[in-house]
């Protein structure tokens, strides 16, 4: 059948006036093969291998995203845990590892590189640990590179010796990069049930399971919701909402799909997975709170939102599921406070608070993303709100994550700013009572019977 | 009998309808949908098949409408056999499109029928 006008004007409107995009295409690389004693012939490998898997994504994304039409944010590369990479190495700090990478990351003009990794969730292996040791250094030192650090699974439960390491770990990252706001933080994530085929930094790495090379994409689109909402009006049900929501998203992922098919055409390795999330930028518009505030909410943050957002997140996730053949990633809404611009003006508004995110994390993805706590929190408080989101996740059987940056010298308040994808947001107030005693009791929360599933 | 040749037409349909739909997802490839949008003077439709016409590319479909004094038209135009890439045949467009005070958006047909096709 023909196409017509209208539905080649609306895919026109959506590019151009609400600003669908696709947020990234990421190359998941597997560097096992770089594994050896001495870390400067490792990390010369690591930088050899990905120049060499990775060297065509930047101009094919291009050239793709000339053709069809529709800009493609964001060019990633996600590696294997350097962890185990770097495990034979003799030495145990691996920043050299790390700035190689972002050698690697530079010269090939990528936005990031993913893959400064652990995987800890019940035990850490002494690679474990002095990855988790090397990463304020490694943040520190590079400028593209992305760490993060699995502490939890359904399976496995909390390893809370990792939660209070990271706690520690943040703090001294924050510290390292006190001149620009504690920035390092804002690459590095804590997560519960990772992922390992996710393409969003910056908790993409390139899980065992994978293959040698693969390309996945990211798809965005809050501002095509938010107008397909708006369109409908306020009198609408909510199953009509649903429904409208599910079309579009069905009509952004197909475009994803296109898009991600074709790049890994292009550049001869598989296509691996469609990542059905609604990542926001901080462009005006392009944000997930509007599309909240648009179903009828005065402000994102007020009753309703959990529930809104539990809604706008199944509907995307079916209309998404029906457009590809492989949905993977973290595959649901966003909500990282500093890169929506509406999301980061109700925490400055008092609207939103850090206690009702953390209630909206357990309907979408990822978590507690991009907030930016007093300089002054404790490592101990930074590793309870660890401890909390990951639980969430744990029981929940779903991922879930923490992005937080303690700004050294800020107060609760005070507006932060991170420039670019990472936008800026005000920095949010931390409940003030303790629980470092129960952080330091350390050892392990058991796997819930939730685990038990076999 | 009669239903073994029901079965047969409809086996016959099958393979037609699968060889149309092959035939559609190669062709896709090189066919491009140019959007075209400006304040409504002579001349503008001319300007972009002239284009069209010097890099041998073939147009298969043209709609065009005025909405308050606003040209909009949209074309699919088949690549096969052009003289130059797609990219400087873009370009060409676009640039044409900036001299002339129009919005002419050049892309490939199959992203359209990715997003508004099942």
């Amino acid at each position: 059948m023909a196409l017509s006008s209208e539905e080649i004007f609306e895919t026109l409107g959506m590019i151009h006036a609400q600003s669908l995009d696709i947020r990234t295409v990421t190359m998941g690389i597997d560097l096992h093969e770089c594994a050896g004693p001495d870390i400067r012939r490792v990390a010369r490998q690591v930088y050899d291998k990905v120049m060499r898997q990775a060297e065509r994504l930047v101009p094919v994304a291009e050239e793709v995203s000339q053709e069809y039409g529709i800009p493609i944010v964001n060019k990633r590369v996600a590696v294997t845990p350097v962890a185990w990479v770097a495990a034979a190495c003799e030495t145990r700090d691996y920043t050299l590892i790390a700035m190689e990478m972002d050698r690697a990351a530079r010269d090939l003009g990528i936005d990031f590189i993913g893959g400064f990794s652990a995987l800890v969730q019940k035990d850490m292996t002494p690679a474990g640990r002095a990855l988790i040791a090397s990463i304020p250094k490694a943040l520190a030192q590079t400028s593209r590179l992305c760490a993060s650090v699995n502490i939890g699974t359904t399976k496995a439960g909390i390893n809370m010796d990792a939660v209070a390491l990271l706690g520690q770990t943040l703090k001294e990252a924050a510290a390292l990069t006190a001149d620009s706001e504690g920035g390092a933080c804002a690459r590095l994530v804590v997560f519960c049930n990772a992922v390992e085929d996710n393409p969003f930094m910056a908790g993409a790495f390139c899980g065992a399971g994978e293959g040698d090379g693969a390309l996945s994409v990211g798809i965005s689109g809050p501002g095509t919701i938010r107008a397909v909402v708006q369109a409908l009006g306020r009198d609408v049900d909510l199953q009509t909402l649903a429904e409208e929501i599910k079309r579009v998203a069905f009509k952004i992922t197909r475009a994803g799909e296109l898009v991600g098919r074709r790049c890994a055409a292009r550049l001869g390795v598989p296509f691996n997975i469609v990542d059905l999330s609604l990542a926001p930028t901080p462009a005006p518009g392009d944000s997930v709170a509007d599309i909240l505030e648009a179903m009828g909410l005065d402000k994102a943050g007020s009753p309703g939102t959990t529930a809104a957002l539990a809604l706008l997140n199944d509907a995307v996730k079916r209309g998404g599921a029906m457009a590809t053949s492989h949905a993977g990633g973290m595959s649901g809404a966003f909500i990282p406070v500093s890169e929506d611009a509406t999301m980061a003006r109700r925490a400055a508004e008092g609207a939103l608070t850090i206690e009702k995110l953390e209630a909206m994390t357990a309907v979408c993805s990822v978590g507690l993303d991009m907030i930016i706590v007093p300089g002054d929190t404790s490592a101990e408080t930074l590793s309870g709100i660890i401890a909390d989101e990951a639980a969430i996740g744990m029981i929940n059987k779903k991922t879930t994550a923490v992005r937080i940056i303690p700004a050294p010298g800020r107060q609760a308040g005070d507006h932060v700013e991170f420039g670019g994808l990472l936008g800026g947001g005000p920095v949010m107030p931390v409940n003030p009572h303790s629980c470092a005693v129960f952080v330091r009791r350390g050892g392990r929360i058991p796997a819930p019977l939730q685990g038990l599933s076999n | 009998m009669k239903n073994k040749t029901a079965g047969a037409n409809m086996r016959a349909m099958a393979v037609q309808t699968r060889a149309v739909a092959d035939s559609r997802r190669a062709t896709a490839r090189n066919r491009i949908v140019i959007a075209v949008i400006g304040s409504d003077r002579p001349g503008i439709m001319a300007g972009v098949t002239a284009i069209l016409a010097a890099r041998n590319a073939n147009i298969l479909d043209v709609s065009q409408t005025i909405m308050s004094d606003l040209f909009t038209m949209v074309m699919l135009v088949d690549l096969q056999g052009i003289s130059c890439k797609f990219a400087a045949l873009k370009q060409e467009l676009e640039a044409h499109g900036g001299r002339q005070g129009l919005s002419i958006i050049v892309q490939h047909e199959e992203l359209f029928r990715a997003m508004h096709r099942v």
